[in-house]
């Protein structure tokens, strides 16, 4: 017996080299391309070729398995992302692997005749081989980083298989879940970051030592990669992208998401707990706390999903979405187990991890089977609401008889599988309180019991509404054909196999991949051999099953389930939308406001502006009326320089006349003098003449001067005239600018963000340089003057430290 | 025997920039034939230089033989060697997909013009990674401005004038204080070569403090305007979207980076002390943090394709810078790093934001319905480039973000890794809705337009998207020749 539990424990695996899990990998994805390239020829044909690809693939998965007997696969391809791609296979991902290419292989042939539309087909077959390759890189790989980029991979091409229905709902469901998926993904690169940066290595090995030596915060790299994880695996309350995805998107999708990909977020977490948060030894106490208070935490949260996925299922009237959040319920004791096995570190960590690997492969064999008869019902029906569907009994009655087999299986009735797994999680929470004692973990026992019998609840709402009862408005339009059952016929018996023939499973299959981590070798020998129809499961199974009943016969007297609760008694409304909100109006406000404030610069300049042009129009007229006055005041001027002309005129006149009389006298005094002096008579004649000569010419000169001071005067007052016109002009034009702009303000106020009049004129031409927003180049240089004056006033308010120096 | 390649090569840029318009008055297609044989001619130099500096280490050259403290000197160091690379494989891509989109967008009378410009503006580039004097990195940065304005301004319209106008002013601001900047370093050192100046500074640091301080405040603040880092970078949205579309892969994918090379450049000659004591490096980082966050949000605000990808320019050079702000280890490789793939994700991208314009004449976002299906190869390229700007994985804008989130956690500063994965996400939230409407939206629309797209456009934007995933996966070229960037600089 000891010796049986040492070839499950603590062996340093063998390496081996080699390539086949790059070829598993890289396989579905160049099946994609050649999916895509045939589908221009032919659709059936590309259909019918992915279907192939996608069990070639199932099968190169289980090729792996005579190698993984022998040891650890690897594969590097050496500097590709700068440390290298490297691929693993070891025994845990070989179960993850075979679940998803089996879930996969019987989603696309019941894809194949469940999908009629074109167009969803010609995006189904190729992206569904994508996510495949995808799905099955995150399950192979070695280090996180080669983990991540699969992650994110899956995260996008999963989106497309969300959408294709292409409905109004299906793009809003995508939408969601892409950036939900990419919010964690940049979550976990964070923690992935945070972790490189202290371990130095991204590898998938025990890192909690070389965590703490780098001073890491262990908590927050563990919360970031649980958060990246948890989405993927629906971990209350990181839920909600399932719900929405489910209702929007067929059948043949839902069935790969709860199949396939949301294994791959178990997996994430397994590898997480398992592995990345393994402490070395009991004895470094401080690492050992650390992840046994994690798995602690670990367990609440899993008994939360459990319980908030079943109230939630039952309340639900839309059978996709029920479907849904009984994953997200299902999901729930996967992660219980996954935390109860960490909480008993170095004691019965087996029990919890088996038990969760196995419920990971119970809850696919049959989640696919139910979404697979969902998906029957609406091809049949057209429709997936209850209240619209009832009485399917006898017109489908393979499809009712399967349904009812699979709820057997999922509410863990013994003989079939999900009894086993849900034995082995609930042992798990006894051995805790056994260990550790405590009336949480009690209660958590009992949490546990609650949750199992709502499952049967959910399920009995589901097969009354859908398959008992009268029939309802929406009848039977076709029957389905043969090829739709067909997964469901080896999906049923798997479950009834693994039921009956547990030991078998759980040693051939389960627990080797414990191998894989460092468990204690006690705890292994303790599941070997285990008694599954022991008294004591046997009874917690009956009493989950007749506490189910007891649950739902008055449920429904007092008709509780139908009704819902009401909306915003959700994660979503009480944490998620406030929060979303909150940082979405933000950073919206916060670039709307600035907008708003460098507008509202513009439009203040623009303010001042007019203010300035209307002011300048207010002291132009002034300047008008100021020329006007003076102008007026030029004429008055020149009146009086006129009439000063004339009494100079007359003035000169009159000296004219004086002059002549004193010549006349002159002439007597000559005329007496002439007598007595003759030559000088003679001289004083001529004298005479001469100065009345003069006389004249200074009278004509004067004359003149007086024109051209009249003429010059009539100047002026023309110039001053034009002067005015000019002014007024000018007055004018100012006030129809000004006039203008008010109205360009008024328009771009009036219509918002109008679009620009097209002017398509040549350079220069029609382009009026006062139109040109200069306003923003004022703004701007303000702008750069101020970051100036502030890098500068920075600067020297440290430059104080420079003096040390 | 390769000394005077680096010379050569700037002489042949220079020469082609005035020869062009001479041929292209009467044949413009010898004209392009030229230009495009210079650019791949500098491509050819830069490989050729690369593998000179790998074997012979990094050297120096004189122009005209006079020796460094008075003449001008082009050093060729990895950082040179680096810069001239991915000038001259962007250029020649961008200018052989310009062959056609040109015809379309800009007149043929002033088309031999652009080619000059373009060479003219890849010689200035060029220049400013080569050169190992200041007084000539600013003449290097006039040129490069001015034939700036001149491609974006060359489309005859309205808002291209405007934008150019604006950008003209606003660079010469920066350009002001630069040359402001140079002098005062000049005042104090008594030299213009940056390894004079080097050996000068610590001996002026103690005895003109403010001076240097001033000078530093003024290159932030005029290279900060030139290379748009939030919040000079105003004229950026304008000039890169009104610009033809080969101007706008250019300006966002090149020339702001050249700026954010200079700055590398003039910071890793002042003493190690300064940054400890002067939060010098602060500044620029948190700027760059604001840049990263505000550029996403006026993306995601934007209609026009153009714009939006302009707007993302803004928040992409906020990582080139804050690996600058690092300015050691990893981060710093991440910001270098940043510079190579930014420049090959945008030039793609406003490539093929061209292609689609040119296809279909469509320009707002929420008229792509349909896109995909009418334009299957082009839109699976933009899809590559909105990866790589989110930064997923297998793309090379994830290797930079990594590089620049490890630099952070190194300098014990993780806050900036929230703000690179918050930009991340918003990055996401503007660019994958495009894509969402463009393959998956409803109905296409009638189809409005409709033009063949000519093979010489849709190559370059091909190789730029495999060039996109092929350093996503194999970034350890380039990361080793950072490694010797680091190294030569006298870097940690």
């Amino acid at each position: 017996m000891f010796s049986a539990a040492a070839e499950y424990s603590n062996v340093i695996p063998h390496i081996i080299h080699s390539w086949r899990p790059v070829a598993v990998v890289l396989f579905p994805f160049s099946a994609a391309v050649i999916t895509f390239l045939l589908e221009r020829k032919s659709g059936a044909f590309a259909s019918l070729f992915a279907v192939l690809a996608s069990a070639l693939s199932f099968l190169f998965v289980l090729s792996l398995y005579p190698l993984l007997r022998q040891g650890t696969l690897e594969y590097l391809i050496g500097g590709l992302m700068g440390t290298g791609l490297l691929f693993r296979a070891d025994y845990l991902s070989f179960i993850f692997a075979l679940l998803i290419s089996l879930a996969w292989l019987l989603a696309m042939f019941y894809a194949l005749a469940a999908l009629e539309e074109e167009e969803q087909r010609r995006l189904y077959f190729p992206f569904s081989l994508i996510t495949l390759g995808s799905c099955l890189g995150v399950v192979l790989t070695g280090d996180l980083i080669s983990l991540f980029l699969f992650f994110e991979l899956m995260t996008f091409s999963s989106y497309i298989l969300v959408i294709s229905r292409r409905s109004k709902e299906a793009l809003a469901a995508g939408a969601f879940t892409l950036y939900l998926g990419l919010a964690g993904g940049l979550v976990m690169l964070f923690g992935i970051i945070a972790l490189f940066s202290t371990a130095g290595t991204v590898a998938l090995a025990p890192l909690m030592e070389k965590m703490a030596e780098g001073g890491a915060n262990l908590s927050f790299i563990f919360i970031c990669l649980f958060i990246g994880f948890g989405i993927k695996a629906v971990v209350v309350p990181l839920h909600l992208w399932i719900p929405r995805a489910y209702a929007a998107a067929p059948a043949a999708v839902n069935a790969l998401s709860s199949g396939a990909m949301i294994k791959a977020g178990i997996y994430g977490i397994l590898r997480l707990l398992f592995v990345l948060f393994t402490p070395p030894s009991l004895k470094t106490a401080e690492l050992f706390n650390f992840a046994r208070t994690a798995g602690y935490v670990i367990i609440w949260l899993g008994l939360l999903t459990i319980v908030a996925g079943a109230i939630m299922a039952l309340q639900q009237d839309h059978i996709m979405k029920l479907l849904a959040y009984s994953s997200v319920s299902q999901m729930g004791y996967i992660i219980t187990g996954i935390g109860a096995g960490a909480y008993l570190f170095g004691l019965e960590e087996a029990m919890g991890y088996s038990g969760a690997v196995l419920h990971a492969f119970n809850h696919t064999l049959f989640k696919v089977a139910f979404i697979l008869i969902a998906g029957i019902v609406y091809y049949c029906c057209g429709e997936l609401k209850m209240e619209k569907l009832g009485g399917l009994w006898k017109k489908i009655p393979l499809a009712a008889v399967f349904f009812i087999l699979s709820v057997l299986a999922i509410s863990g009735v013994p003989g079939f599988n999900g009894y086993i797994s849900k034995t082995l999680i609930h042992d798990a929470l006894l051995e805790a309180h056994h260990h550790y004692g405590g009336l949480d973990i009690y209660l958590a026992e009992k949490i546990f019991v609650l949750g199992s019998a709502l499952t049967l609840c959910y399920y009995l709402k589901f097969f009354q509404g859908v398959f008992s009862g009268a029939s309802r408005p929406a009848v039977m339009q076709r029957r389905p054909p043969f090829l739709l059952y067909f997964p469901l016929f080896i999906l049923v018996p798997l479950m009834l196999v693994v039921g009956l023939f547990p030991n078998y499973i759980l040693e051939g299959f389960v627990l080797p991949s414990a191998k894989v981590f460092t468990f204690e070798p006690y705890s292994i020998k303790h599941i070997i051999g285990f008694h599954f129809f022991d008294n004591a499961p046997l009874e917690a199974a009956l009493l989950v099953l007749l506490l189910g009943l007891l649950l739902y016969l008055p449920a429904v007297r007092l008709h509780l389930l139908t009704r819902p609760l009401p909306r915003w008694f959700s994660v979503e409304y009480l944490l998620f939308v406030p929060l979303v909100r909150l940082v979405y109006g933000m950073l919206l406000r916060a670039g709307g406001s600035l907008e708003r404030s460098v507008n509202g610069i513009y439009y203040g300049l623009a303010s001042r502006f007019m203010d300035l042009c209307t002011s300048i129009d207010v002291f132009d007229r002034g300047v008008d009326g100021f020329y006007n006055r003076s102008s007026y005041r030029i004429r008055y001027l020149v009146e009086s320089f006129r009439q000063v002309d004339d009494t100079l005129n007359e003035a000169y006149e009159a000296t004219g006349k004086a002059a002549r009389e004193l010549a006349g006298r002159t002439t007597e005094l000559d005329s007496a003098l002439d007598k007595s002096y003759e030559r000088a008579g003679d001289y004083a004649r001529r004298l005479a003449t001469r100065t009345g000569e003069l006389d004249e010419a200074l009278d004509n000169s004067y004359e003149r001067a007086g024109d051209y001071a009249r003429r010059l005067a009539t100047r002026t007052g023309e110039l001053d005239e034009a002067l005015d016109q000019g002014y007024e002009k000018a007055g004018l034009a100012a006030r129809r600018l000004v006039e203008k702009r008010t109205d360009d303000e008024n328009a771009t106020s009036g219509t918002g963000a109008g679009p620009e009049p097209e002017q398509r004129k040549g350079l220069f031409t029609g382009i009026n340089p006062l139109e040109w927003n200069i306003r923003n180049i004022s703004f701007d240089s303000l702008l750069i003057a101020v970051m100036l004056g502030l890098v500068i006033f920075v600067l020297l308010f440290f430059a104080r430290g420079l003096v040390n120096l | 025997m390769f000394q005077q390649l680096p010379v050569i090569l700037l002489i042949i840029l220079l020469g082609a920039a005035f020869i062009v318009p001479l041929l292209g008055r009467k044949r413009e297609w010898l004209a392009f034939i030229l230009t495009a044989a210079v650019l791949f001619a500098l491509f050819l130099g830069a490989i050729v230089l690369l593998f000179v500096v790998r074997y012979h280490g990094p050297f120096t050259y004189q122009l005209g033989n006079w020796p460094p403290p008075w003449g001008i000197e082009l050093l060729v160091d990895y950082l040179a060697v680096y810069v001239l690379m991915i000038l001259g494989t962007i250029a020649f891509l961008v200018m052989a997909y310009g062959a056609r989109d040109l015809q379309h967008e800009i007149g043929t009378n002033v088309r031999h013009w652009y080619y000059s410009l373009y060479l003219l503006l890849l010689f200035a580039m060029s220049g400013m990674a080569l050169t190992n004097d200041l007084f000539n990195l600013f003449v290097f940065m006039e040129i490069s401005a001015i034939a700036s304005c001149g491609i974006i301004s060359i489309k005859e319209e309205r808002r291209c004038a405007e934008a150019a106008l604006k950008y003209l002013i606003l660079s010469t601001l920066g350009s002001g204080c630069f040359l402001l900047a140079v002098a005062m370093l000049y005042m104090v050192t008594g030299n213009l070569n940056l390894q004079y100046v080097a050996g000068g500074l610590p001996a002026a640091l103690s005895l003109y403090p403010y001076n240097i301080l001033i000078a530093l405040s003024l290159i932030i603040v005029g290279l900060g305007v030139k290379a748009a880092l939030f919040p000079l970078h105003v004229w950026l949205p304008d000039a890169h979207s009104a610009a033809p579309t080969p101007s706008s892969a250019v300006l966002s994918a090149l020339v702001i980076k050249i700026y954010a090379v200079a700055m590398v450049k003039i910071f890793a000659v002042f003493p190690a002390e300064l940054f400890a004591v002067v939060p010098v490096l602060e500044i620029v980082l948190i700027l760059s943090a604001l840049a990263a966050v505000a550029g996403s949000v006026f993306a995601m605000l934007q209609d026009d394709i153009k714009k939006m990808l302009a707007c993302s320019s803004i928040a992409q050079i906020g990582f080139v810078f804050m690996g600058i702000g690092f300015f050691e280890g990893q981060a710093l490789i991440g910001g270098l790093l940043h510079i190579f793939n930014h420049a090959v994700i945008k030039a793609m991208l406003f490539l093929a934001a061209g292609l689609i314009i040119y296809a279909t004449g469509i320009r707002r976002i929420s008229e792509f319905r349909g896109l995909g299906m009418r334009l299957p190869l082009t839109m699976s390229a933009f899809v590559v480039g909105a990866l790589a700007m989110v930064g997923i994985p297998g793309t090379s804008g994830f290797v930079s973000k990594w590089y620049l989130a490890l630099g952070a956690l190194e300098s014990g500063k993780p806050f900036y890794i929230v703000v690179i994965l918050l930009s991340s996400l918003l990055n996401g939230v503007y660019y994958f809705p495009i894509v969402i409407t463009a393959f998956f939206g409803s109905e296409p629309q009638p189809s409005t337009e409709r033009r063949d797209l000519p093979l010489s456009m849709l190559v370059p934007v091909l190789l730029l998207a495999a060039a996109t995933i092929f350093f996503g996966f194999y970034p350890r070229p380039l990361v080793e020749l950072l490694q010797q960037v680091l190294a030569s600089q006298g870097l940690r």
